[in-house]
């Protein structure tokens, strides 16, 4: 990618009452350079909600254009009969009230009318909260503690019970954003997303996620998981997602949480069954080696003596 | 029976006696073992010191690396919440070697507090010696010259609570020039949060608020609490070298 530098702002002879609306141009003709999509994370000129890879965050994306087709139909709907009747009978043309009482007609109609619409929007909605609550029958649970300004994951229960780590913001890209942000020509897609440790989830499997903080009231969300959960201190809350599709997925702490909340993003990794137990193997012959051991031998025994009672 | 009984209690109020005896003659004895082990403590942890000596800080490095310290320890009057609600302490002019000192408890676990056990684990140790760095130096040119006294004398109450715990043994003259360089300065920081550390010295078995530096956890024992919030309330009064400075806002 060659690199476009503005060219009147580098021109000595630009008044300076002009300088600030070009510098910010060539800003952004520079972002514009430096950016792609990022997979599971912010795409260039996004506007609307990702699809996402659960089924809740399908669920939000298609509650979210149903909800907006509702209200755009009622807006109009309610603003054409209201523009319609200023303009019909308006004072130049003479117009006399209608002087009706009492008509039963209406008063139903407009009674009626709102009640349906709030009984349609609310029955999809409430489904979709019920589901994001529900958060029987795990396969794994992990804990996010949230703290300023990193995310702690310790692994509760189920495939990888015992590991902990915590996952913060990369150095470099810290540093960088106190140099103004990347400069033209770089290329970050994943800019202030990329972790140290990223959380390592199992694809179709149910991950029950409880959400913690050590200071002050943090929020857990990834888009692309359709999760957004308050981390608050001394509570535990919790949520769960079961990702469809392996991939990584980018988010960030969404509740203002003080001066580095910016810089405290959330990087999901979803591998596949195989490669998950191959992490977890990892992770534990990184913290105890002994104990992995001694784990594996366990395991086998069990299952050579399946086999012996099979054959 | 009744004799039986009666041996029991004489032989119980002469132990008795003899224990009372053997405690304040063993507290005499303890008090110089304890200097003893102060000093042996002090003159370890200065090898200590001369051992992470090896690792040398670099203030210009730790300036850029100070995001997330200024985040708590760069806002004017911040408080935080945990474990109780305090004034977050002062940490630029205060000694480097301490820094390191509690930077290392905090990652190896002998400070608890969940917070700054996050951060320190994500600090290596050039982080931690930089970082070190440029708080001793930060604000120097702005500190008033301390006198040899301490600005105010205690009261007669503080004072004896001051010289039973002997504080300025290790935390030196004005509370501000500390013996061992990894023994903070005390003097001016802040009250409240001068009590809620000497209070995690004297809590046990918290697994997220404790402190268990041996010198300070045998320091605290002798104190109610009432009398640490005290000797807090004096020391934190104090002229010292310790400040919070702001974020300059421009760039």
């Amino acid at each position: 990618m060659a690199t476009k530098i503005h060219p009147l702002t580098s021109d000595k002879t630009t008044p300076f009452f002009l300088k600030p609306a070009l510098a910010l141009s060539s800003f952004a003709a520079t972002a514009a350079m430096a950016a792609t999509d990022l997979p599971g994370g912010p795409a260039y000129n996004q506007l609307n909600l990702p699809i996402g890879v659960t089924k809740i965050s399908q669920d939000q994306s298609w509650l979210h254009w149903y909800m907006l087709v509702i209200c755009t139909v009622v807006f109009i709907a309610v603003f054409s009969v209201m523009f319609y009747s200023i303009w019909k009978h308006r004072k130049s043309k003479g117009h006399k009230a209608a002087t009706f009482h009492d008509s039963l007609t209406v008063e139903i109609a407009w009674t009626l009318t709102p009640f349906l619409i709030v009984i349609a929007m609310a029955w999809p909605a409430t489904k979709t909260v019920i589901a994001m609550k529900d958060t029987t029958n795990s396969d794994l649970t992990i804990k996010a503690t949230g703290m300023q300004w990193q995310w702690g994951y310790d692994y509760i229960r189920g495939e990888g019970e015992g590991i902990g780590f915590i996952s913060a913001l990369d150095k470099e890209q810290r540093l960088l954003s106190n140099q103004g942000g990347p400069k033209s020509g770089m290329s970050v897609n994943d800019y202030l997303l990329k972790v140290d440790n990223p959380l390592v989830v199992p694809v179709n499997k149910k991950v029950r996620l409880i959400t913690t903080a050590n200071d002050v009231i943090h929020a857990w969300a990834v888009q692309s998981l359709g999760v957004r959960q308050d981390a608050i201190p001394g509570f535990v809350r919790d949520t769960w997602f079961r990702a469809e599709k392996e991939g990584d997925y980018y988010g960030q702490c969404a509740e203002l949480c003080g001066k580095e909340h910016a810089y405290m993003p959330i990087h999901v990794k979803v591998l596949s069954q195989e490669n998950y137990s191959k992490w977890v193997l990892a992770e534990k012959a990184k913290s105890a080696p002994a104990a992995v051991k001694a784990e594996e031998k366990a395991e086998v025994k069990p299952a050579s003596k399946i086999e012996a009672a099979a054959s | 029976m009744y004799i039986n009984a009666r041996a029991c209690f004489t032989r119980y109020s002469s132990s008795h006696h003899a224990l009372k005896m053997y405690k304040s003659v063993s507290k005499r004895i303890s008090n110089t073992v304890f200097s003893v082990f102060i000093a042996l403590t002090a003159y370890i942890s200065s090898g200590n010191l001369a051992q992470a000596q090896d690792i040398k800080g670099d203030a210009a490095n730790g300036k850029a690396k100070n995001a997330m310290c200024i985040g708590c320890h760069g806002i004017v009057g911040l408080q935080a919440s945990f474990p109780e609600i305090h004034k977050v302490p002062k940490i630029s002019g205060q000694s480097g070697a301490y820094i390191v000192a509690a930077l290392q408890a905090y990652k190896n676990g002998d400070r608890k507090h969940p917070t700054m056990r996050g951060i320190a684990k994500s600090l290596t140790e050039q982080d931690i010696h930089d970082l070190a760095a440029f708080y001793t130096d930060h604000g120097v040119d702005n500190r008033p010259a301390l006198g040899k006294q301490p600005n105010i004398e205690p009261n007669a109450n503080v004072e004896a609570l001051l010289k039973k715990g002997g504080c300025v043994a290790c935390h030196g003259e004005n509370y501000a020039k500390p013996i061992a360089a990894a023994y903070p300065k005390i003097a001016g920081q802040h009250a409240d949060y001068l009590y809620v550390a000497l209070k995690a010295y004297k809590t046990e078995k918290n697994p997220v608020a404790a402190r268990n530096n041996p010198v300070m956890v045998g320091m605290v024992k002798q104190y109610s609490l009432s009398e640490l919030k005290e000797i807090s309330k004096y020391i934190g009064s104090l002229n010292g070298d310790l400040v919070t400075i702001s974020q300059t806002r421009f760039k």
